[in-house]
């Protein structure tokens, strides 16, 4: 190939480097420009990163963040390690969050609705005026309906609102109403309270999926799994309570399908059964009375022998946690099961330990219900409303009365929309004022009582987008109306709050200037009061609630019979409740569950599938009293037979191009109604049936196969064997113990060190118990070389092995490896968006997806084994295993494919003529071939990493350990004269990993963290028998399903 | 007489004299020259590197410590010849001139990219800066250059020939990712 201009554009690359070269792209036929900054940002050095802290904003949860930014333009979004919600991790939707600061479908500036039906566009003083004078217009009738505002914005629509005489409605779709009604009813507390995942080794969630959606997930899900996670020859142990797995429930050990409806009454009598076994029921003690476990047990479809056994797991160490409802075991009963599980918690003597109850003044407990909702509709159709202003809720799309919304909406004279997306709800609007994205924007967070989390604009609005808070600033003044403040925008006001009310609250002292800076670079402050205590005595008046509730199960509504199923519809962990669904990432992502993209399906039992002859992509038209929506097909081993389960978060109808017309919007097979209690929307109400059309699309789905065929690819193990093997190995091991644990769980690696090893002590061929039939090849194998973690030392004079013919290993560089733990991958899949942010992947879309052709880096597979009770879900994050021997990297014709001194297998995209040899002959099947070349429509293109190279149409890509971040480092490294250190490299996934399932490093240090996890007793490596070689270590999970390995093979 | 010459042959040769030219043109000239475009202003590099002495990394300030070595800004220019916003230093020149204009409408100025490597690879400028290379080396005596040219071909063959002689990596992943 000549290397002149046309290889230019046929290697027409995107990632440019140079100060503000990436501004222009280029233009000219062929001859770049250069354009220098005017006056020069102070914190910016051209070709390196600038980070900013602010709060994550893409669900209730407020994950502190980091972001990065090159040359002024926000490039990839990072957990902030100093937040205690984020704990440096982020999930899927956060790292999604800049797909919707560069939504090519955002609201570009202010817009007006013409008469017919057009859009105007508007100055920002036109729009301003036109809404104050519309607010003069509707005085006293006006309503302002926001989201979930906490903190200064709280403070100032409360303002805004209270001096011009508008009434304000917060609604949250996921307002927890149960959660909140049931506490105020059982322990005097209109509160959501904070679980200590981290400090309960049993946890029962009775549908509540804290590792997705729930209250806050990353902060749950990095907890849970320290607690969880097999260390130190111990494990914690979880339950899922529910009729349907969700990505929680696929998580847990045990799983207890029970009849959808009979939360509370398996809550109630596991408490009853506790009580019955000697602990003190305290004041549920009257409640409890009245509960028959067996007649429960009976009525959700478990065996009490089961429940008693729970019940003893649960009580025993004194460090257990009960949870839920989820969002999704909203039921007619739900504030009863909220109740119920209160009343766990306490006979279980939790409460204050692991379940901590705090008045939350500027959180959740603020928010409206559903109920409050229904009625707004209700006096906009009775033409009691003037004007709405809209800012955040989409109404229009996430209650289940779409049509009662459309003639609400229509009834009301004037709506203003504050949303920076063209919804549903916006788009009936008269007027869009388009708010900044988050990561544009001031402002503060309140995600938890104590916690004030900052936020800052990482870049200069992409868009003429203006802050709402500015607008509201803004639209007062016009008004005159006496708001209390001198600030003229909102980042002032923002300052005056925190000078007087947030600061001082939080012990910070001296200038507020510094305070402030200092605040902004930790992300959050906190406050130093202490919460006020809650009674945690149960109030009078709780037995008559729940004894009405005790014993019944919840109604669904419809007919019952052997063809009618209980519909249960569940939050989506990409889309939430739908807010998401316009990023382009997260409809790429595979569905942790099920694998599906850009679409939506119907969960339904195997069994129940195969009675009604329906296969996966089949296409079914499901009705309810309320309508009928036709989707594929989903075998799912984790729903009850009479059970069905749909997606929330799809079926949008305008929502941009990524959102508009994918899949089916659930809500509207559910009735509009309320949970008398709580005054939350019901998402398990009504009976669906379903009709075969008989009709077959291929499913566009990213893992066809769920069934690992006895490839063990993902393995389990017991825990006696996992303790066994790691007695072996020297490692301590905490007792097995009923009694209180004192000590914190310590991470593996951790472990070696406290044990006086030296770690890194390979794991010999010979003696594994569980060795694959061909792995006894691998010995006759050595004498072909590579690394081969099978039989050599893991000190560096170990290396290369004798009798290396093949790579170029160097003594003096590392070798880089990864060592991965199935016991703390939750198969979430953050990994995965990570990495498409970091290295530039492209998004192919559903037609190519079906075909085979994501182009996904690292994937999340995920295995389901044995069925009921006995369903076994595993995941393992796939990506390439930058083999010692790569398969790929001979049969490459033009050595485009090889291996680097470092032990990385290397993809030379200028060298790769597309001839996928590479791609057929790899055995893990993690590498993907651009069939086309990928377009990111402007701004999306804004977010490409300028460090990785955007491939082309006819490049074959793959996983390459993030060598870009190596490259950094050993850039930085080299700066300060030094070698980079263990641990300053972490690709994408591993940074992103709420459970720190992925440890990266350089495995011939012995005293690498890599080396030493990768050290366990639970090693393997997939495909360990066709010696590839890798350098990935997995760590087996273990489980109760696992297979014990026999008395002779162990030893 | 002189026979008339055959057109069509005339026009052969002529086309495939042009198809020689651009294929030499196409090796020559260096594949990633700024295509003949002119610059904004006509920055003399020997009058500030050579005749005034000013160091490379005085305008180019992040060499050292980044992959960009760094264009400067308006505001450095403007610094030396503006200063205070008073013109200064020759200020009657007509480039100097255009970039008084640039300043007083706060506009960058788009300079045409002269050294351009290929996207597909990564220059750290300041792994280079920091082994104690001269900018010359890749750049050519820029001191001495009123408008800047590329002398070195930037092909892969000349960095691996460097590489080598000074017993660096040259395996592809260093620069290819």
């Amino acid at each position: 190939m000549s290397n002149g201009p046309n290889r230019r554009e046929f290697l027409k690359v995107l990632g440019v480097s140079g100060a503000g070269a990436s501004l222009t792209a280029c233009g000219t036929g062929g001859a770049e420009k250069l354009i220098p900054y005017v006056v020069p940002a102070e914190e910016i050095v051209p070709g390196t990163s600038t980070w900013y802290r602010t709060t994550c904003r893409e669900c209730p949860a407020g994950c502190g963040m980091n972001v990065r930014t090159r040359e002024g333009r926000a490039i990839k979004a990072e957990g902030n390690a100093l937040s205690p919600i984020s704990h440096g991790r982020l999930c899927a939707r956060g790292q999604a969050a800049l797909h919707g600061l560069y939504d090519p479908d955002r609201v570009p500036r202010p817009l007006a609705r013409t008469g017919d039906g057009d859009w105007d566009v508007l100055t920002w003083d036109a729009a301003e005026r036109q809404l104050a004078g519309q607010l003069e217009q509707h005085r006293g009738r006006a309503v302002l309906l926001t989201g979930n505002y906490t903190g200064t914005m709280d403070v100032l629509a409360d303002t805004f609102t209270e001096s011009l005489g508008i009434r304000r409605i917060r609604w949250e779709p996921f307002a927890y109403e149960p959660l909140r009604a049931a506490n105020r009813i059982v322990f005097g507390v209109d509160a959501v309270p904070v679980h200590d995942f981290a400090n309960a080794d049993v946890v029962i969630s009775f549908g509540a999926d804290f590792l997705e959606t729930w209250l806050s997930p990353v902060d749950y899900a990095h907890s849970w799994v320290q607690s969880h996670a097999y260390s130190q020859g111990r494990k914690g142990h979880m339950v899922w309570v529910g009729p349907h797995q969700s990505l929680t429930g696929l998580n847990a050990d045990e799983w207890l399908p029970i009849r959808p409806g009979t939360e509370h009454l398996v809550a109630l009598a596991i408490a009853r059964l506790i009580v019955d076994d000697g602990a003190n029921a305290g004041a549920a003690a009257s409640t409890l009375a009245g509960v028959d476990a067996a007649n429960a047990a009976q009525r959700a479809g478990v065996s009490l022998d089961k429940l008693r056994q729970i019940a003893r797991v649960f009580a025993a160490n004194g460090r257990s946690l009960a949870v839920g409802p989820g969002v999704a075991s909203t039921h007619a009963a739900a504030t009863a099961v909220a109740a119920a599980v209160a009343i766990l918690n306490q006979v279980a003597g939790n409460i204050g330990r692991t379940v901590r109850l705090e008045r939350r003044e500027e959180h959740a407990g603020n928010n409206g219900t559903y109920a409050e909702m229904q009625q707004l509709l209700q006096q906009m159709q009775q033409g009691q409303v003037g004007a709405l202003l809209v800012h955040g809720p989409n109404p229009l799309y996430s209650m289940p009365e779409n049509d009662v919304v459309d003639a609400a909406l229509a009834a009301v004279p004037f709506v203003a929309s504050f949303s920076p997306m063209l919804d549903e709800t916006s788009a009936k609007a008269h007027l869009l004022l388009p708010d900044h994205h988050f990561l544009e924007s001031w402002g503060d967070y309140v995600p938890r009582t104590g916690i004030t989390a900052l936020l800052q604009p990482v870049m200069v609005p992409v868009f003429q987008s203006k802050q709402t808070g500015d607008v509201m600033i803004s639209v007062a003044r016009r008004l005159n109306a006496p708001i209390a403040t001198q600030a003229n925008t909102y980042y002032d006001f923002l300052r005056e709050r925190w000078a007087r009310d947030v600061m001082p609250g939080s012990g910070m002292s001296g200038p507020f200037d510094d305070a402030w800076r200092e605040a902004l670079q930790v992300g959050y402050v906190q406050s130093t009061a202490s919460p006020a205590p809650a009674q945690t005595e149960q109030a009078a008046g709780v037995s008559g609630m729940l004894a009405s509730m005790s014993v019944m199960e919840a109604a669904f509504s419809g007919e019952t019979g052997e063809d009618s199923f209980f519909l249960i519809v569940y939050p989506s962990y990409r889309f939430f409740d739908g807010r998401l669904a316009n990023r382009a990432w997260l409809q790429e992502l595979p569905d942790p569950i099920s694998k599906f993209c850009w679409s939506s399906w119907v969960e339904i039992n195997p069994a129940t599938a195969d009675r009604l002859r329906i296969d996966n992509g089949h296409i079914i038209e499901v009705t309810t009293s309320r309508g009928t929506v036709s989707l594929p097909a989903w075998r799912h081993p984790g729903t009850r037979e009479d059970t069905i389960a749909i997606q929330m978060g799809q079926g949008h109808e305008g929502f941009g191009r990524y959102a508009n017309e994918r899949g089916v919007n659930a809500m509207r097979l559910l009735e509009p109604a309320a949970d008398p209690l709580s005054g939350a929307l019901l998402t398990a109400q009504v009976r669906a049936t379903m009709r075969k059309t008989g009709r077959w699309e291929r499913p566009v789905q990213a893992g066809l196969h769920s069934d690992q065929d006895g490839r063990e690819i993902a393995r389990n193990i017991t825990l006696e064997d996992a303790r066994h093997k790691d007695e072996e190995r020297g490692f301590a091991l905490l007792p097995l113990t009923d009694g209180p644990q004192t000590e914190m769980p310590v991470r593996e690696g951790e472990e070696v060190a406290a044990a006086g090893g030296h770690g890194g002590r390979p794991v010999g061929v010979h003696g594994e118990p569980d060795v694959h039939p061909f792995d006894a090849r691998v010995e006759n194998l050595q004498g072909s070389g590579g690394w081969s973690p099978a039989v050599v030392d893991a000190s560096p004079q170990g290396w290369p092995p004798p009798g290396t013919h093949y790579g170029e290993y160097s003594e003096a560089q590392p070798r880089w490896a990864m060592a991965i733990d199935l016991e703390r991958c939750i198969g979430c899949s953050a990994c995965t968006t990570a990495c498409y942010a970091e290295n530039n992947i492209g998004i192919v879309g559903p037609e190519q997806v079906a075909k085979g052709r994501i182009l996904h880096w690292i994937r999340i597979e995920r295995y389901f084994e044995g069925e009921g009770e006995d369903l076994e879900t595993q995941f393992l994050p796939m990506m390439c295993q930058h083999c010692g021997t790569a398969p790929c990297e001979p049969v490459c014709p033009v050595y485009a494919a090889y291996h680097t001194p470092d032990g990385l297998n290397a993809q030379v995209y200028n060298r790769c003529v597309g001839t996928r040899y590479c791609a057929n002959n790899c055995p893990y099947k993690v590498r993907v071939f651009n069939w086309y070349s990928h377009e990111w429509p402007e701004p999306l293109n804004w977010q490409l990493n300028p460090d990785v190279t955007v491939r082309e149409k006819g490049v074959m890509e793959k996983c390459t350990f993030c060598v870009q971040r190596i490259r950094e480092a050993e850039n930085t490294a080299r700066l300060e004269d030094r070698g980079a250190s263990d641990g300053e490299i972490t690709p994408a996934c591993a940074q992103t990993c709420p459970g720190d399932a992925i440890v990266f490093g350089n495995i011939k240090d012995p005293d690498s963290r890599v080396a030493r996890v990768a050290a366990s007793g639970r090693g393997y490596r997939v495909f360990e028998g066709i010696n590839t070689q890798s350098a990935i270590t997995y760590l087996k999970k273990v489980s109760i399903h696992a297979e014990p390995a026999s008395a002779s093979e162990a030893h | 007489m002189a026979k008339p010459p055959n057109k069509v042959l005339l026009a052969g040769v002529g086309a495939l004299v042009l198809l020689v030219v651009a294929a030499i043109g196409a090796f020559t000239v260096g594949p990633f020259a700024a295509g003949g475009l002119e610059q904004p202003i006509a920055f003399p590099h020997d009058i500030h590197a050579g005749t005034n002495q000013i160091p490379c990394m005085y305008c180019h300030t992040s060499a050292d410590r980044s992959v960009d070595a760094g264009i400067p800004s308006v505001q450095v220019c403007a610094g030396c010849h503006i200063p205070g916003g008073v013109p200064l230093i020759a200020a009657d020149s007509t480039e100097v001139k255009k970039l008084i204009m640039y300043w007083e409408e706060q506009k960058p100025i788009p300079w045409v990219r002269i050294h351009d490597l290929p996207d597909h690879a990564r220059f750290p400028h300041m792994r280079h800066v920091n082994a104690g290379l001269e900018c010359q080396e890749c750049h050519g005596p820029v001191e001495t250059m009123e408008e800047v040219e590329q002398v070195a071909s930037l092909r892969m063959g000349w960095c691996i020939e460097c590489h080598r002689e000074r017993e660096v990596r040259t395996d592809c992943f260093v620069c290819h990712y």
